[in-house]
């Protein structure tokens, strides 16, 4: 009851002051909607990756396959079967269904593992999988809606059974369908190892020579590779959240000095100040409650409309399949409204605790809440040396993805923190500079201003260098990776034959042709302990020219051509600590010099390079399908039509230079497009937290501003002058933003970059960016700061005279 | 006896070490008496007034209000008291600026849960709200409001009224009327009332006269 009046006394400030409760509200809901709908976006892909892998178990279960990277014939299967080995075949291959890829898995019902089986015959959104139509002729297809659709197209294929446990672009099938659809006839991509094998059956070198134990991954390598891009997200959601907590700080601790009235009233009148806490938590959680789920439905509009290009991104960038399309999920929404619950709950635990401390008798008018005191600032201050401190030592000192990450974190929470102090001796010298009076006031007064803009301020800081960090990263990403592909795509066109025979009557064809038909052969195997490739590479002008060497010994190609050095990419050369000069063990008894090392973005494995005649030397089995075809460029359209009406290639295997580097044009558009939503949100997030400061201390500030228009200014001159002053702050916000996303950018190029992916790229800037980017920050101040200083030009003068009269 | 304070003292920690602003007070009022607090500016006046209505806590002696012995409550068990017994009018900012008059008047009786609303509508005609009920506090004069502000601690029938210096903002026309009021309506409450004032007129007017120098009751 007692609780029930003081929560209504409480509640009736809001009634009077729409405005702040609408700020309050907007800024928790904005807070929560880019962190709930980055969430979102994160959690949809991870479901995603999550049924990729999850079609084949290759969670946990260890396969056999080929050391040589080739397939098997069925005889191995049945060979490792009478010595003992309980395994299970698994088909898996490509197919075209139109202009999309799609992923076959074949396996065999009677021996696939049990969960597996479970799988298949869940029964998912469509109905049961019937096991004994699954085992007769001529099968069933599993696939999702959308991969279904994609396939209605293409003739003969058995009965299919839409289910949502498939992930898009995957179809699960017998092996039997498999080997028709891949073409495949009598082969097997590896051998699933069962649970429960013989203890007496023979060893593998035996039973299977040319097999390898291959163990479980924990992580399927497609969640590995695309787990930066999701930190990026998260960062940038976490970034966005803690500018909005600004806002909902900002007004939560004004309602509390503006009720410090109401807070003494209620306390003579028997209100205990537990009573009284207790009424402004529920209060508080109310508020939480009601912008949560607001914010948790925009985030999801978010979501929803940034996936598609998200999705596109992951593609293009990992060949990870994504979901287009956002499904509802109930964890997502509860943690949406805790990460509300919680945020409120740090924003408002100052306020909080200093009610619960309040001394009954303590001033009853709102104190310039705006003035953190002098000792507050220095502390702020040493706080920010110590960050940056920090910084300096786990740059010098660390290592690991979390240490990137942390540099990332106390490098923008020190330069934060900085910044009032910071502000505060700039505008102390031009105090002592002015000469009139009038600059003297305006300096002096912006000074005073600085404590009550500082958190705005902060959060535009934020949002600014955030904006330039992650647009440098994008933009150098880019840059380099053109450079590198116009480099790495030496050729004009790209070939793959379908088998040997083919292949050998392609080299012929294109010989006379052709300017050069170069050889793109390799083999998967273990390097430095991580499954890697290794490559032959013919002895060409085209790799001399071009080949993207970032460090090299002299003759490396002299010396490579005649087998007595490698070249290893940069993602090895990191890992392993390796350098120009340096030996390098293949196998036993394969040792070489290396000679170069080459940038290899786009991909995390490691790569080593050698002379063709070395590679079919040591792998005389590997597989000689891929070709790079050089020609002037200008006749590259021409030929492609040529080949493909003489050997019958689809796109997939025959594709031209220039496609591929459209493609990744565009993929980056989409990132693009993808951080510029995202930065424009937490900017205009930023926008509105100046908008609301100046807007509070538009009202606060009267009684240093009467006396100035007492002596003689009109409101209209005031009215500029606080225009003036906001751009002048937001400029020199902006001024210090630029160091501080230039830092950024650094850190995630040269740290988070080198941890995550293993390469390192070279930093480009984008000057024309910036100015664009700090006009829009100029012109969010100015709108931000319009509506207050037209307020102020058109106050009723009897607001100005009240202030000299004691009253209310 | 409805108050009853003996040799309260209390200092206040500052940059100069500590300053005793009361030292020994004693002090007796019984229901139904009217009873005028006077002295010097910085005599101690609203220090002794926040110690009776257990706002602030006293470093010796003793405070008995209705029986009950402050320096033995804990902070809830004063809120409790504030709540039920006591009634405090200051000098200005009494009100909840986001309540409307009538709410206000209203609120403090709520509390207490005893809200009696012939009683809330009696006080307003008398003291001349009635026309402003809906009302914000900042739309109000300065003697509206202390009006207000009375309304509302009579609202709730307190046993003890305590109020300091309630129209030392207004002009003598204006706190003669106020007062005139407030009097008439403490007398038919049949409360105690403790007024701090520097008006010797308006002290001659009480049952009893109380006058503070250096710290003590002079
Ligand atoms: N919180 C405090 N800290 C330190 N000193 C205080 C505090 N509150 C009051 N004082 C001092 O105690 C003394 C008595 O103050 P008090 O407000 O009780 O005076 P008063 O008699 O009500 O004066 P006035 O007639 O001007 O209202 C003064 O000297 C004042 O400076
Ligand atoms: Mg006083």
């Amino acid at each position: 009851m007692t609780i029930r009046i003081a929560l209504l006394a409480l509640l009736s400030h809001w009634r009077k002051k729409p405005g702040q409760l609408l700020t309050l509200i907007i800024g928790l809901s904005l807070a929560t909607a880019l962190w709930s709908g980055v969430q979102a976006i994160n959690a949809e892909a991870r479901a995603s990756y999550a049924r990729a892998s999850a079609i084949l178990g290759e969670n946990n279960l260890a396969s056999l396959v080929p050391v040589d990277g080739s397939t098997l014939p069925l005889a191995t299967f049945i060979r490792l079967q009478k010595s003992g080995w309980r395994t299970s075949p698994v088909l898996e291959g490509r197919m075209r269904a139109g202009s999309r890829s799609i992923r076959v898995i074949g396996i065999e019902p009677l021996t696939a593992p049990a969960g597996l089986a479970g799988r298949a015959m869940e029964a998912g959104n469509g109905p049961a999988l019937n096991l004994s139509a699954f085992l007769t002729r001529p099968g069933q297809i599993r696939a999702s809606q959308k991969t279904a659709d994609l396939l209605t197209d293409l003739p003969d294929l058995p009965p299919m059974i839409v289910s949502e446990q498939m992930s898009d672009g995957a179809l699960l099938t017998d092996i039997g369908v498999a080997e028709r659809l891949l073409k495949k006839s009598g082969r097997i991509s590896r051998l699933l190892v069962l649970p429960g094998q013989r203890v007496d059956r023979l060893p593998l070198s035996e039973a299977g020579p040319g097999l390898k134990l291959v163990e479980p991954q924990t992580e399927s390598d497609v969640s590995k590779l695309t787990d930066s891009f999701h930190l990026n997200l998260t960062a940038f959601g976490l970034l966005s959240f803690v500018v909005g907590l600004f806002i909902v700080h900002g007004t939560v601790g004004l309602a509390f000095e503006q009720r410090r009235g109401m807070f003494r009233t209620l306390r003579t009148m028997g209100l205990s100040a537990r009573h009284l806490t207790v009424a402004m938590v529920i209060e508080l959680l109310g508020f939480a409650l009601l912008a949560g789920s607001i914010g948790v439905t925009l985030g999801y509009v978010i979501a929803a409309s940034l996936l598609p290009g998200v999705a596109a991104t992951l593609r293009g960038l990992y060949g990870a399949e994504v979901a287009g399309a956002l499904t509802f999920r109930f964890e997502w929404w509860a943690a949406g409204l805790v990460i509300a619950l919680l945020g409120t709950a740090i924003a408002a635990a100052g306020s909080l605790l200093r009610l619960w401390r309040l001394p009954i008798l303590a001033s009853a008018q709102p104190r310039a809440w705006a003035m953190i005191s002098g000792s507050a600032m220095k502390l702020q201050a040493i706080a920010a040396l110590v960050l940056l401190l920090l910084m300096a030592m786990l740059i010098g000192f660390g290592s690991g993805l979390v240490v990137s990450f942390a540099v990332l974190g106390s490098m923008l929470l020190g330069a934060s923190l900085a910044l009032p102090g910071l502000f505060s001796m700039v505008l102390w010298l031009g105090q002592r500079m002015a000469r009139t009076p009038l600059a003297q006031w305006f300096w002096a007064d912006t000074r005073q201003q600085m404590p009550g803009l500082s958190l705005a301020l902060m959060a535009l800081l934020l949002a600014l260098s955030a904006n330039i960090g992650v647009s440098t990263m994008v933009g150098s990403f880019r840059t380099t990776f053109t450079a590198w592909l116009d480099q790495r795509l030496a050729s004009e066109i790209y070939v793959t034959a379908r088998d040997e025979k083919q292949a050998e009557r392609l080299r012929a064809w294109l010989e006379t042709r052709s300017d050069a038909v170069l050889p793109i052969w390799s083999v998967k195997l273990d390097l430095a302990g991580q499954p890697g490739q290794l490559f032959g590479i013919a002895d060409h002008a085209t790799y001399r020219e071009k080949w993207p060497l970032i460090e090299k010994q002299s003759g490396v190609w002299d010396d490579v051509a005649g087998g007595a050095a490698v070249l290893v990419n940069e993602q090895l050369s990191i890992r392993e600590q390796v350098r120009t000069g340096d030996l390098l063990t293949l196998a036993p008894g394969r040792s070489l010099r290396i000679a170069g090392i080459y940038s290899d973005y786009g991909n995390p494995a490691p790569q080593v390079m050698v002379s063709l005649a070395l590679l079919t030397k040591w792998y005389p089995e590997v597989s000689r399908l891929r070709y790079g075809v050089r020609i002037e460029p200008a006749k590259a359209p021409a030929l492609i039509s040529e080949i493909r009406e003489e050997f019958q290639l689809d796109e997939r295997s025959l594709v031209e230079q220039a496609t591929i580097k459209a493609f990744s044009v565009r993929v980056f558009e989409q990132t693009f497009a993808v951080t510029d939503a995202l930065n424009v949100l937490t900017l205009a997030i930023a926008g509105f937290a100046i908008f609301t400061s100046l807007l509070t201390l538009a009202t606060m500030r009267l009684p240093q501003l009467a006396p100035v228009w007492a002596m003689g200014l009109t409101r209209r001159k005031i009215a500029v002058m606080e225009l003036l002053r906001a751009l002048l702050l937001a400029v020199l916000t902006a001024l210090v933003a630029l160091p501080v996303g230039l830092a950024l950018a650094w850190a995630l190029l040269a740290l988070v970059n080198v941890e995550a992916f293993g390469w390192r790229l070279p930093m480009n800037l984008f000057p024309a960016d910036w100015f664009r980017l700090g006009l829009f920050a100029l012109l969010a101040t100015l709108l931000a700061a319009a509506i207050p200083a037209w307020r102020l030009s058109r106050i009723a003068p009897a607001e100005l005279v009240k202030v000299f009269t004691n009253e209310r | 006896m409805l108050l009853n304070a003996s040799n309260v003292e209390k200092s206040f920690e500052t940059q100069d070490g500590p300053l005793p602003v009361l030292r020994g007070v004693d002090l007796q009022l019984r229901a139904g008496r009217k009873m005028a607090l006077t002295g010097e500016s910085g005599s101690g006046k609203s220090t002794l007034l926040h110690l009776i209505g257990g706002l602030d806590h006293f470093d010796a002696g003793s405070i008995e209000i209705d029986g009950e012995s402050l320096g033995d409550l804990s902070d809830q068990e004063r809120a409790q008291l504030r709540r039920d017994k006591i009634g405090v009018v200051f000098q200005q900012f009494n009100l909840i600026p986001s309540l409307n008059v009538i709410d206000n008047l209203r609120f403090h009786a709520r509390l207490a849960g005893r809200e009696d609303r012939v009683w809330v509508d009696n006080l307003a005609t008398r003291l001349g709200l009635a026309d402003m009920l809906r009302r914000y506090p900042e739309q109000l004069s300065g003697g509206q409001q202390q009006r207000v502000a009375i309304g509302r601690t009579l609202a709730a029938r307190p046993k003890l009224v305590l109020a300091d210096e309630p129209t030392g903002n207004l002009d003598e026309e204006t706190s003669d009327t106020v007062i005139d009021l407030m009097l008439q309506l403490v007398e038919e409450s049949g409360a105690g009332l403790l007024l701090v004032t520097h008006s010797m007129r308006l002290a001659k007017r009480m049952d009893e006269h109380l006058h503070l120098r250096a710290g003590r009751v002079a």
